[in-house]
């Protein structure tokens, strides 16, 4: 197995990426003085990936909307029993998400880490469906997605990504609708299960008070050699331009809820490079962070409260920057967020700006080490990104104000913006 | 051990809570208040956490202190006000890197110290009041995060059935009280809430890291000491008050699911007694995915998308909350009662207890991975019977007996069950005009 060591002196941080022979990454970062540790099986296999074709195949294989959210469900089954039962023995507190490009199983604990691990590795790599519990399961995922659906930030954030995107499937929600997911079979589940659940698409995880020794060897005995799969996922068209720019609905809320959406440009199949994403990211908060007299003036005219936040919103194949929150008028903070980019636009931000931003994302930075979580999940980053742990620390320093505004001058376009509103029901609009 | 606790009386009312850990970069400041809990004292109270957050007299404008803030590698400073039992805490906290990890050596944990006195002790007055504009900014802000308690429908319905069920009681006021009693508030009835509360408000000062906490204490002490403070002792008291009948409460709204909220009272709160068992109970009622609200509510029955139950500590309060459709809540709620019975009549596996206590023990084990969950662990037991540490607690967690558990259920009693049903009528709106 190969292991390369990765250190950060100024941190006093390191960790470890062996290359299992089954084709798995493993990423473990020994933190001895903690009490828990956390460990993450994950799959680069998210609601993305709708339509796929593997080596060898004709067509393409369209699958029903939510379908890896319903495996992520479904693979916690087996046949004498559930997984929750079993971590039940060890005290370890788990659970499994899927996103728009990556589906993890996870669990945090403070002892019986070997067992917890043992199991993880088990349940993800033995899949027992059947027609009678995937019908089960498609009442109490029938459920879920009633819950988003008067989750008005889950909301608002769908209608907006379907105004941004045409094709591009991160419009189309995690979890599916009532009626895709009836469409599910058991054999559909099997066949995305072998397509995607291939130690050459997956990786693990291991951070906290773990031993690599004693990760490597549960894997060396878990793990099933298994020959690569290359998959292929259906090409779209999608233009840099946004496909409508406003969709509004009413929902039982207080004030009306906002996503204000700018479309970037097209990633490919895969991940926007570090460099870009960490440039975007200060960008972001240079431009409307709390520091800075847009947040504050926008705070003022009482177009914002501090639910308002923007964030860069990217993953394989996709990046928008999404502003959102609530706003008593959220065309006129539209307006005004564009109308102050432009500006910013010409006059760029300023170099003392970006120096005091730059401080933040290293303290955080530095603050992300303290718990294990949070440790696990940015390694979980790393292996689906294709990134190192580290390399936020050294970009964070070498990225120059002159790339931040350049940046900024790209990505503010007109056509590619888009509006969501979500209005209080009965209320004036 | 992994971390150590020392309480020093610093002055009258005024404690000093060290917990030394040398595990974290960072390092965290808290200094809490304890207030009584009413309605226009809460309004109050939560108009001045914000007002406090906002701006100070060094950094007087919202960008000034927000720049301090990222010069000090983005320390995170907020205010908060919350319930403990019938009483309120505000408090402020700011949380910064250790100074080893600053870039140029600058003493953080020393700045962070001096920024948040200055945000406790030295707020931004104006011939002694906060500016009209701040005022009007502060208590819009504050009216929205009320109204906002409407957007997620979970919080929302949990909150309407203890408002229902404790209409006599301090713990069934919101915090920050409601619209009306905000919308009525002055500057002035912040300073007035600022000035007692420094002159009258036990205290508590804690300091979680690696670092000395006297240099701390002192620069805080000083502070107080031009104030003139003569606290008097403010501590919770419990008294059980035996439901009369259950409330039934329900309200309609345009959703797709509803919301079923059941609460109970006990006889049991940790004010007055160690509540393990009470603790052991909820967690193998609803606490967990091995808990008999999970496996037969939702896995089995399939009546709900979840069904927690959640143990109010001081006030000996259970509360079970479910996400649910209409159709579904009479079979639900039958069936949690028909749960807690069966825990009542002591219808359980060894299993499921062991599951508890090691699900309980695992998580107690982690709360010193986090100085946040420690400096809760140690705050939310300022005023109970028993103030153990994680490791005391988990200690006399295993000696929790199935009987005890039994007992612990037969202690509660059902007061009030709200319902948030869904208007499945309600058609749904989408599209519109351009922006």
């Amino acid at each position: 197995m190969k292991i390369t060591r990765f250190q950060n002196e100024k941190l006093q941080e390191e960790y470890l990426l062996a290359e299992h022979p089954s084709g798995l990454p493993i990423y473990i970062c020994e933190k001895p003085h903690f009490n828990g540790a956390y460990a993450v099986f994950g799959t680069r296999y998210g609601s993305v990936d709708n339509a796929f074709r593997r080596k060898g195949e004709a067509d393409f294989t369209e699958v029903p909307a939510g379908i890896a959210h319903f495996l992520e469900h479904k693979l916690f089954e087996s046949e004498d029993g559930d997984a929750f039962a079993r971590y039940a023995k060890t005290g370890a507190s788990a659970n499994a998400y899927t996103s728009f490009d990556r589906t993890c199983y996870l669990f945090s604990c403070t002892d019986h880490f070997a067992e917890s691990f043992d199991i993880l590795l088990d349940f993800v790599q033995h899949p027992y469906f059947t027609e009678q519990t995937v019908q089960k399961e498609q009442g109490i995922i029938g459920q879920e997605i009633s819950m988003y659906d008067d989750s008005p930030d889950w909301v608002v954030l769908f209608n907006l990504l379907c105004c941004l995107y045409e094709q591009n499937p991160v419009r189309i929600n995690i979890a599916g609708t009532a009626e895709t997911i009836s469409h599910i079979t058991a054999p559909l589940l099997y066949r995305c299960y072998e397509t995607f659940y291939n130690p050459h698409n997956m990786f693990l995880v291991a951070a906290g008070n773990v031993k690599a020794e004693q990760v490597l060897a549960a894997c060396e005995r878990q793990l099933k050699a298994t020959p690569p799969l290359p998959v292929e996922t259906r090409p779209y068209r999608e233009s840099p331009a946004a496909v409508k720019q406003y969709a509004e609905q009413a929902m039982p809320v207080s004030i009306p809820q906002f996503a204000y959406g700018v479309k970037l440009p097209h990633p490919g199949a895969g991940y926007m490079p570090a460099r870009e994403r960490v440039t975007l990211r200060l960008m972001l908060a240079a431009f409307i962070g709390p520091q800075s007299p847009l947040y504050n003036d926008l705070l003022n005219e009482g177009l914002i409260n501090p639910e308002f936040g923007g964030t860069l919103f990217d993953g394989r194949g996709f990046a928008s920057l999404i502003f959102s929150g609530e706003s008593r008028d959220p065309k006129a903070l539209a307006r005004r967020l564009f109308e102050a980019a432009r500006a910013a636009c010409e006059s760029g931000l300023p170099e003392e700006e970006v120096e005091l931003i730059r401080r933040r994302f290293y303290g955080r930075y530095c603050s992300g080490f303290d718990h294990a979580e949070s440790i696990g999940d940015a390694l979980t980053d790393c292996a689906c990104e294709g990134v190192g742990l580290f390399d936020e620390a050294d970009l964070l320093q070498t990225i120059t104000t002159d790339e931040i505004n350049d940046c900024l001058r790209r990505v503010f376009v007109p056509e590619a913006t888009a509006l969501s509103v979500i209005w209080p029901l009965g209320g004036d609009r | 051990m992994d971390h150590t606790t020392k309480q020093t009386l610093l002055a009258p009312e005024t404690t000093g809570l060290s917990i030394q850990t040398d595990r974290f970069k960072t390092s965290l400041i808290t200094i809490s208040f304890v207030l009584p809990l009413d309605l226009d004292g809460t309004a109050a109270a939560s108009l001045l956490a914000r007002l406090l957050e906002h701006t100070t007299a060094l950094y007087n404008t919202p960008v000034a202190l927000q720049r301090k803030l990222l010069s000090l590698y983005g320390a995170r400073f907020f205010t908060a006000v919350n319930k403990a039992a019938d009483l309120q805490l505000l408090s402020a906290t700011i949380s910064v890197i250790n100074d080893r990890y600053a870039l140029h050596g600058e003493p953080l944990l020393a700045e962070a110290a001096a920024f948040l006195c200055d945000a406790l002790f030295a707020p931004n007055l104006t011939d002694g009041d906060f500016s009209p504009e701040e005022v009007a900014l502060c208590r819009r802000l504050l009216v929205e995060s009320i109204e906002g308690l409407l957007n997620d429908k979970r919080r929302y319905a949990i909150a309407r059935m203890y408002g229902a069920m404790c209409p006599e009681e301090p713990f069934g006021i919101p915090i920050g009280g409601t619209v009306e009693a905000v919308e009525k508030l002055t500057g002035q009835d912040a300073v007035a809430c600022w000035r007692q509360m420094l002159q009258n408000a036990p205290a508590i000062v804690s300091v979680v890291g690696g670092a000395d906490p006297q240099p701390v204490y002192d620069a805080v002490l000083a502070r107080f000491s031009q104030f003139g403070r003569t606290p008097k002792p403010l501590s919770p008291r419990f008294v059980y008050r035996a439901p009369a009948g259950v409330k039934e409460v329900s309200e309609t709204m345009a959703l797709t699911q509803g919301k079923l909220v059941l609460g109970f009272r006990s006889t049991v709160s940790s004010l007055e007694q160690n509540n393990l068992a009470m603790h052991v109970f909820c967690d193998m009622f609803g606490g967990s995915p091995y808990s008999r609200l999970f496996t037969v509510v939702r896995e089995q029955r399939s009546l709900c998308y979840y069904c927690a139950a959640r143990l109010q500590s001081t006030k000996g309060f259970v509360c079970v909350d479910c996400g649910i459709e209409n159709r579904n809540i009479e079979p639900a709620k039958e069936e949690i009662l028909a749960q807690l019975a069966a825990l009542q009549r002591g219808e359980f596996d060894e299993s499921l207890l062991s599951a508890s206590l090691l699900s309980l023990t695992d998580s107690a084990r982690s709360v010193a991975d986090s100085q946040l969950s420690l400096l809760a662990w140690y705050i939310s037991r300022l005023f109970d019977a028993a103030q153990p540490s994680p490791e005391e607690w988990m200690a006399e967690l295993r000696g929790v007996t199935a009987e005890a558990v039994v007992e612990a259920a037969n202690a509660l009693t059902l007061d009030t069950v709200f319902a948030l049903k869904a208007n499945e009528e309600q058609p749904a709106e989408k599209e519109g005009s351009p922006a």
